[in-house]
């Protein structure tokens, strides 16, 4: 039998900026939780970028909590997790991208590092609301 | 500037920036990089006007609405007074 071939996805789900840090690792829970119920599924990397200021207002907030992760997993498992943050509500948004796919469950999975960016940057906010000013350097 | 008759229209080479330096990648994760290719209301410059090459106007077009997504940058910056 040939095994099914894994697909490479990345994904950013935002929550709610009032979450607690019980609740935002109950969201990462769950999210998991999903990953066994798929052969071979598992994160290759997982990124906080903390909370952040949003470019545009979303559920009256103005700021939430950003999650990123990378990882492989058969067909079936994005739809899964997808009803898993659509299910949870603290979780505003969630975007899922598919990296790559017919990967090899039997071969080493990398996950390359990041290509080289102009400004690599988790902003981090304090909680007052005032304007925050992006930097202008090119 | 324009000039009338003879070389009508002849304007600089326009030039594109991810062909120029290749150390900036099109990500949807990096608004910084974005940004230089949406006017001040958040909208996406046309190629005529960005200078990119067709493929690379296609990746940013298509980063810049993925970070729309995900808030990293605005649909539109009406401001509420």
């Amino acid at each position: 039998m040939i095994a099914t071939k894994l697909r490479k996805y990345e994904l950013i789900y935002l929550v709610q900026p009032e979450a607690t840090d019980e609740e935002r690792e109950k969201i990462a829970e769950r999210v998991e939780l999903a990953f066994e119920k798929f052969e071979n599924a598992r994160v290759l990397r997982k990124e906080d970028w903390g909370k952040r200021k949003l470019a545009y207002e979303i559920r009256k907030f103005n700021k939430a909590y950003y999650q990123y992760q990378v990882f492989v997993g058969p067909p079936g498992l994005t739809a899964e997790i997808e009803r898993v943050l659509r299910m949870l509500d603290n979780c505003m948004r969630y975007l899922t991208i598919k990296l790559d796919e017919g990967l090899d469950p039997t071969a080493e999975i990398i996950d390359e590092p990041e290509p080289v960016r102009a400004v690599v940057r988790p902003v981090v906010v304090d909680d007052d609301d005032d304007d925050f000013e992006e930097d202008d350097d090119a | 500037m324009r000039k009338f008759g003879g070389y009508r229209g002849r304007r600089r080479k326009k030039v594109d920036r991810f062909q120029a330096d290749k150390t900036l990648v099109i990500d949807y994760k990096d608004p910084s990089v974005l940004k230089y290719f949406v006017t001040e209301r958040g909208k996406i410059v046309p190629r005529r006007v960005s200078g990119l090459t067709a493929k690379n106007q296609r990746r940013v077009t298509q980063a810049i609405k993925r970070a729309r997504m995900v808030a990293l940058m605005p649909f539109t910056t009406v401001k509420a007074h």
